[in-house]
């Protein structure tokens, strides 16, 4: 287990008291891949050495806990994988209990292959692209290049045709893909299709995307949503075989796992716990609630003034140590600890 | 993958949104002009970016993005209660960009808005021809640079210089009062452009220990006090802005200070006038700010609740702005001091 991982207690039981979370340890900055076929997971599932779950019956999981990767195999199409991405979400904890709390660490990623509407392909930040040590800087590319088969493109926008509603999830980490606006609609894009795109530039089309931005955004932010597409056709979909859709992405799985260790990396040192009132101070700040006789509106106000001290840097041990020594503290009831908390908030500040 | 550099957010403006509906307008365009690189997105409605759920805020100020949209409906507010009228009637604001590229923890934009990505407005005739309409009512004073820093964008925007010549156009100019309220320190746009009496530069001031540790991105003083003072020399009407103070555990020491650096550079005849008011914001902007930033030690501080209102307690606010006050009264007459109160 790594350091990142964290004991929390996520054990919910029903009224019968079964536990309903079979989980107790949820990783904190969790990768969530979804994927919709196993030819796409495959590749993955070997270069980050993830274990099927057994317990999974609906979805196939895989995991590495150690690597903090969980992988999902929803299955073609914008229920199953909304289905998917919301039994896994819920079930690990993603994102945190509520939105209140939010995992920020946490990143739902979906990786899978898609249609090419047509040429292609928005470079990033005039090609200054990856800045990450190990991934390779891209060569600059003209707004208006055309995409090849087998070329990854991360999504800027997503259009669900079927109700015209658009998504962004927002890129703020550097990249080393072209990216792209892509359209989800409901059955496999042919050449022969007619596809409403109006003035917009989409040129990618899958099954999924849409779907899996709308249930992930109960659990995420759209900081923390990330849409990698391998191009595997222009509209021949029935000519693309599994076993050429596990190539196109085992050709690309060395840059994707790049793009998924950089999200790690950059979650680690985004994320940390509140170190706040962990250890010593979280002991003071206890024993000082008692000492001082607190309601829960003194707790809260007292949590605040120690807090502000902690960032602010300000010695509240020694005016504490001073009250105890002058034995103002511990109060003998909740009257003397008002007056006590008084003259506390007035030396602190 | 062993180690990352420390530049991993995309740079500032990397992807601008464009409104499908103003993707043509000249000033979109002339905008877009000044970001070659940078990924377009068009959009239907700036609030599909700028509104949607769950936002990193902090996250995003390191990475921020441009939205260029028109805005509909209301477009000139009255002025809130806790923001200074200077003794006017007709107190109004407008936002024609939201949000700010400097990052200060204290700002209450914080709080305010659900993305940090800035939204520039493009149509501004529309805030123009509605500004015209109230002056045909009554007299206005107009602040234009209170959700923005309109100075610190100007050279992206030209927006400054529109104004300017908005408030040259109207029939009734001397109904038309306008602040424009900036940290920033640009001295060329002394240099560029003529002073109109009816537009008054708000420079706010901190000290410098304020402004390292808050203000981040912001001009020092010395270079604020330098660009206030080139403003003076050319002509144009400025005020200090000594609001919000903020409190820090040496503080008289600091804004002393700060106030010897304030008059070395400036005579205190030149300036029109000053405000001063302690921090003070809305219950629920604090909210949204202390969960935003939990290692922000001017958004924890625990400040007393006043009817919705966040502030120091009466004692320290009074102690922190009594002692301003003592220290500009001996430079300037009390008619050109504005302290802000609770009851204005």
């Amino acid at each position: 287990m790594t350091a990142n991982c964290q004991q929390y207690n996520f054990r919910t039981f029903d009224k019968r008291g079964r536990l309903l979370l079979k989980r107790s340890c949820i990783n904190r900055n969790m990768i969530y891949i979804v994927t919709a076929i196993y030819a796409e997971a495959h590749p993955l599932i070997i270069r980050f050495q993830l274990k099927k779950e057994p317990s999974h019956t609906r979805f196939q999981v895989f995991l590495n806990e150690e690597a903090s990767i969980c992988l999902i195999i929803s299955g073609t199409g914008m229920i199953p994988v909304a289905a998917a991405v919301s039994s896994i979400c819920t079930e690990y904890g993603a994102g945190g209990r509520n939105l209140a709390e939010h995992l920020q660490g946490d990143f739902l990623l979906n990786v899978g292959v898609c249609g090419q509407i047509r040429g292609c392909g928005q470079s990033q930040s005039g090609g200054q692209a990856w800045q990450t040590d190990m991934i390779p800087e891209k060569e600059a590319h003209s707004s208006e290049s055309v995409c090849r088969i087998g070329q990854v493109l991360l999504c800027n926008k997503i259009r669900e045709l079927a109700t015209g509603r658009t998504f962004y999830p927002d890129i703020l980490y550097r990249h080393c893909f072209e990216e792209a606006p892509i359209l989800t609609g409901p059955v496999p894009y042919h050449k022969t299709s007619q596809i409403e795109t109006g003035e917009e530039d989409f040129c990618l089309y899958d099954m999924e995307a849409s779907a899996i931005y709308q249930a992930g955004a109960y659990y995420f932010g759209p900081h923390q949503m990330g849409f990698l597409k391998v191009i595997s056709d222009e509209g021949q979909p029935g000519n693309v075989t599994p076993q050429q859709v596990e190539h196109l992405i085992a050709h690309n799985v060395e840059t994707l796992s790049d793009y998924i260790e950089s999200l790690q990396l950059i979650a680690r040192r985004e994320y940390q716990d509140d170190p706040l009132f962990q250890g010593r101070s979280g002991e003071v700040l206890e024993r000082l609630c008692l000492d001082l006789h607190c309601s829960s509106t003194m707790s809260r106000s007292l949590r605040q003034h120690i807090r502000y001290c902690i960032l602010a840097g300000v010695d509240y041990g020694s005016v504490l140590d001073e009250m105890y020594r002058e034995e103002k503290l511990p109060c003998r009831d909740k009257r003397e600890g008002k007056q006590c908390f008084e003259e506390l908030k007035k030396r602190l500040l | 993958m062993k180690s990352l550099r420390n530049d991993y957010y995309n740079p500032f403006f990397s992807h601008i949104y464009v409104e499908k509906a103003v993707q043509d307008h000249p000033r979109t365009l002339r905008i877009l002009r000044r970001f070659p690189e940078a990924t377009i997105i068009l959009i239907d409605h700036y609030k599909d970016v700028f509104c949607r759920r769950g936002q990193n805020f902090a996250l995003q100020q390191q990475s921020q993005n441009l939205i260029l949209g028109a805005k509909e409906g209301n477009l000139i507010y009255r002025g809130a209660p806790v923001c200074q009228s200077f003794g006017n009637e007709h107190f109004y604001y407008t936002s024609c960009i939201m949000n700010c590229v400097y990052d200060c923890e204290y700002c209450y934009l914080k709080g305010m808005y659900p993305s940090a990505n800035m939204v520039v407005f493009v149509n501004l005739e529309d805030f123009f021809h509605e500004i015209s309409m109230h002056l045909k009512e009554h007299a206005m004073y107009l602040c234009i640079s209170y959700d923005t820093d309109l100075m610190a964008v100007e050279p992206l925007t030209d927006y400054v210089r529109e104004w300017i010549s908005f408030a040259k156009a109207v029939s009734n100019p001397e109904r038309l009062k306008i602040e424009i309220r900036t940290k920033s320190a640009d001295c060329r746009f002394w240099q560029g452009h003529a002073p109109l009496s009816g537009i008054v530069y708000a420079f706010t001031l901190s000290p410098q220990a304020v402004i390292d540790a808050c203000e981040h991105k912001t001009p020092s003083l010395g270079r604020r006090l330098a660009s206030a003072g080139e403003a003076i020399r050319h002509g144009f009407p400025v005020r200090l802005c000594f609001d919000p103070m903020i409190y820090c555990k040496d503080w008289e020491i600091q804004y002393d200070e700060m106030l010897r650096q304030v008059f070395a550079e400036i005579h205190p005849d030149q300036i029109q006038d000053v405000s001063v008011g302690t921090f003070r914001v809305s219950q629920d902007y604090l909210k949204k700010m202390r969960k935003n930033n939990p290692h922000s030690a001017v958004v924890q501080f625990p400040y007393e609740n006043d009817g919705g209102v966040y502030h120091y307690s009466r004692e320290l606010t009074t102690r922190m702005e009594g002692f301003l006050l003592d220290l500009l009264k001996k430079e300037l007459p009390a008619e050109k001091i504005f302290l802000w109160k609770n009851n204005q």
